[in-house]
């Protein structure tokens, strides 16, 4: 598969993943008699959870500040439903101990929920993944139940896969466990088809979730969504020909604001809360704005890498033109390297 | 003076005019004289009246010769190089503004089709996005013309000249559409059964009007709703002008307002093309539509997926207005305006698709979910 290849399939699975968030928290949002979308269901991703003092140390030892399932659904009298999301699950299983170990870290009295005292009274654990590692990976929860792994509250597995058809859909099965809620448990005993068109708004809007997206696909995000909204602002920009372009000046704060407030789940979720981190985080939007730096598409203009120029410019596919960039530049990396080697050697 | 004629519309410029009675006096005129007039009905987003004479360049400017209720009368001078030789052009022409739609305009000349090619439509062209004209499909350009027909009862409308364009049928990255121009000296319904046959639209139609062996008007419309008449500009006006005038309202009224920050939530507001038939029943469509929407000129097209459903993300460099494009069932385009979205990229995005891959109906996207 070529490097390119690789990365679009990646941008994929990514996008894959959240549309699987987007369908399954639907089952609880969406009123299937009334058809109309629930107003006392909160859902939300990538929230912080404090554990309770018998799981805030880990097994190495290290104190545990919080846990950030991927997807959470606070229901009325106070219950709800937290668990992971995954596309793929490593080929070595000694790996796929991690994710049940975040699955046992949800397995607690959590603080954190969007409720009054910040708790519920009692809440699901489930996990939510590829149809084509969802037997293995129920046959190795079940290798390994009462011994390495632990799940005492309610636990089930959901598989989730996108059918390749002209009309595609999202269908999702509940393989394993039950689900506390009867009537969703009921419907994804035998598996429910969710049409991609019903969601187009929101697959539209929610473009990051609290996992690291491939470096191209961030790069066009910003480009697209913060930088272009902001160049389209300047008089030279209507005249604006392919060879030219625009200083634009963006701090690193209004990047993360700009793509946290239109792209991601706070979406669904628009209250402000200190256990609500800011999607895109900090961290990859700098390690994405160092890429723009190395690629002369900007500049930093502080040390302390808070504010960047970026040198605007209109190209006629932008995910193409950094992947390929991105790439280029990785394989400039790799040959500048092996020329060093060379020369010491 | 025009030139080589005498002058009859100097008088008529001379004239008291207002946009109540100014249609019924072009009719009068050219029922009196050879002459023929030209229209182009626009939206602009700033006043023109204020705007134009603002505009001028070294080579061309722009005045206001007189003011009437709702009607402005301009005068544009040209200025260019032939050879070594510098010539001067000049024309006026009026600004008709609708009585009833907001920001919808009518500018009407009778300048002689070398003025209106040359300098007068490419100005009108070259102030998009502010200034916009419309498109009228396939489908309604033909209602239009077979209600021009019935309503003042002739016998033909009989097609005179043709410009037509086909759509690429094949998969390839340099396909273009394919501009012909034909005098097919058909009727109506033969022509556009033709046209729609050959996957095609016709970019603009010449046609005469006649009752029996008399031919009432010569016509010519365009597909951006350009409108030439040699005679009967009332009924003109209403069998195509007024019609055109209320699509650019409808598209004003219903493509405005689309993008996520005209509300407080960011919520999209998507928009759908109902091909009305399967449109991608084979695989390999999806790669002729995106090929297609990669032609789109000032642009950036991004395949965010391309098989078996449809991803696109679209950004439009003349405003920086942005979409996400989707094809997600075999007969239905799905366009998601993001944070900025303007009623002209809205409708650039549209009529590219309808140019270049195939026309549908424009409908919201609740709507058509129901």
């Amino acid at each position: 598969m070529s490097d390119t290849k690789e990365i679009r399939n990646k941008i994929d699975d990514y996008n894959e993943t959240i549309h699987a968030i987007v369908g399954f928290m639907n089952f609880f949002r969406y009123d299937d008699k009334k058809k109309i979308i629930r107003d006392d269901i909160v859902v939300f991703q990538g929230r912080r959870f404090k554990p309770s003092p018998e799981k805030s140390i880990n097994q190495k030892g290290e104190k545990v500040e919080y846990v950030t399932p991927d997807i959470g659904i606070l229901l009325p009298l106070k219950s709800g439903v937290i668990g992971e999301v995954k596309k793929g699950f490593p080929a070595d299983q000694k790996l796929w101990f991690k994710t049940f170990k975040q699955l046992m870290s949800y397995d607690d009295d959590l603080i954190g929920w969007p409720s009054d005292d910040e708790k519920v009274d009692s809440h699901d654990v489930v996990l939510i993944l590829h149809q084509s590692r969802s037997v293995a990976v129920q046959e190795f929860y079940e290798n390994n139940k009462g011994t390495e792994i632990e799940i005492k509250r309610p636990f089930s597995i959901v598989e989730f896969n996108r059918s390749a058809e002209a009309k595609p859909f999202y269908f999702f099965r509940r393989t394993f466990g039950h689900l506390s809620e009867k009537n969703i448990d009921e419907q994804l005993k035998y598996g429910v088809s969710v049409p991609m068109l019903v969601f187009i708004s929101l697959y539209s809007e929610i473009k990051l979730y609290d996992d690291e997206p491939q470096l191209p696909y961030l790069l066009q995000l910003i480009w697209e969504h913060v930088v272009l909204q902001k160049a389209c602002e300047d008089e030279r920009f209507e005249r604006l020909r392919k060879n030219q372009k625009i200083k634009i000046d963006l701090d690193i704060e209004t990047i993360i604001e700009k793509l946290h407030k239109g792209f991601s789940f706070r979406r669904l979720y628009d209250k402000e809360s200190a256990r609500q981190p800011k999607i895109p985080k900090r961290e990859w939007v700098i390690r994405a704005c160092k890429k723009f730096v190395e690629l002369n598409e900007a500049k930093w203009l502080d040390e302390n890498k808070t504010k960047i120029t970026f040198y605007f410019r209109q190209y006629d596919d932008v995910l193409t033109h950094f992947i390929e960039h991105c790439l280029e530049e990785e394989q400039e990396e790799i040959q500048l390297k092996l020329f060093k080697n060379e020369e010491f050697s | 003076m025009i030139s080589g004629r005498f002058d009859y519309i100097t008088p008529f410029y001379n004239q008291n005019h207002s946009n109540k009675g100014f249609v019924e006096d072009i009719d009068k005129l050219l029922g009196s004289y050879d002459l023929n007039v030209k229209s182009i009905p626009f939206t602009s987003d700033r006043l023109p009246i204020e705007w134009f004479p603002k505009i001028s360049t070294k080579s061309r400017k722009i005045k206001v010769l007189k003011k009437y209720d709702g009607l402005q009368l301009f005068q544009m001078t040209y200025n260019y190089r032939d050879g070594n030789e510098e010539r001067e052009e000049e024309g006026d022409f009026f600004i008709y503004e609708h009585p009833e739609y907001i920001k919808v305009y009518v500018a009407i000349t009778f300048e002689p089709g070398d003025f209106f090619r040359r300098i007068m439509l490419p100005f009108f062209e070259s102030l998009f996005p502010h200034i916009m004209m419309t498109f009228i499909t396939h489908k309604k350009l033909r209602k239009l013309l077979e209600n021009f027909k019935e309503e003042n009862q002739f016998s033909s409308i009989i097609i005179t000249r043709a410009s037509q364009r086909f759509r690429f049928n094949e998969e390839g990255k340099n396909k273009k559409i394919v501009p012909m121009v034909s005098w097919p000296q058909m009727d109506l319904s033969k022509a556009f059964k033709w046209v729609y046959e050959n996957n095609g639209w016709f970019q603009s139609l010449n046609f005469k009007a006649k009752r029996h062996i008399s031919t009432f008007a010569e016509i010519s419309i365009t597909r951006q709703g350009v409108l030439v008449t040699n005679n009967l500009y009332e009924k003109v006006f209403k069998g195509f002008i007024i019609p055109v005038c209320k699509i650019i309202h409808e598209n004003i009224e219903f493509f405005g307002n689309r993008g996520r920050l005209s509300n407080r939530k960011l919520s999209a507001k998507p928009l759908t093309v109902d091909f009305g038939i399967e449109q991608f029943a084979d695989a390999s469509e999806n790669n002729k539509f995106i090929q297609s929407m990669k032609r789109l000129n000032k642009a950036s097209v991004s395949v965010i997926h391309g098989n078996p459903y449809i991803h696109l993300s679209v950004v439009d460099y003349f405003d920086g207005s942005i979409f996400d494009l989707w094809v997600l069932n075999s007969s239905q385009l799905f366009i998601v305006p993001q944070m900025k979205a303007s009623v002209s990229s809205i409708k650039r995005i549209i009529n590219h698709v309808f140019d270049t891959y195939a026309e549908g109906d424009i409908r919201d996207y609740r709507e058509a979910l129901d």
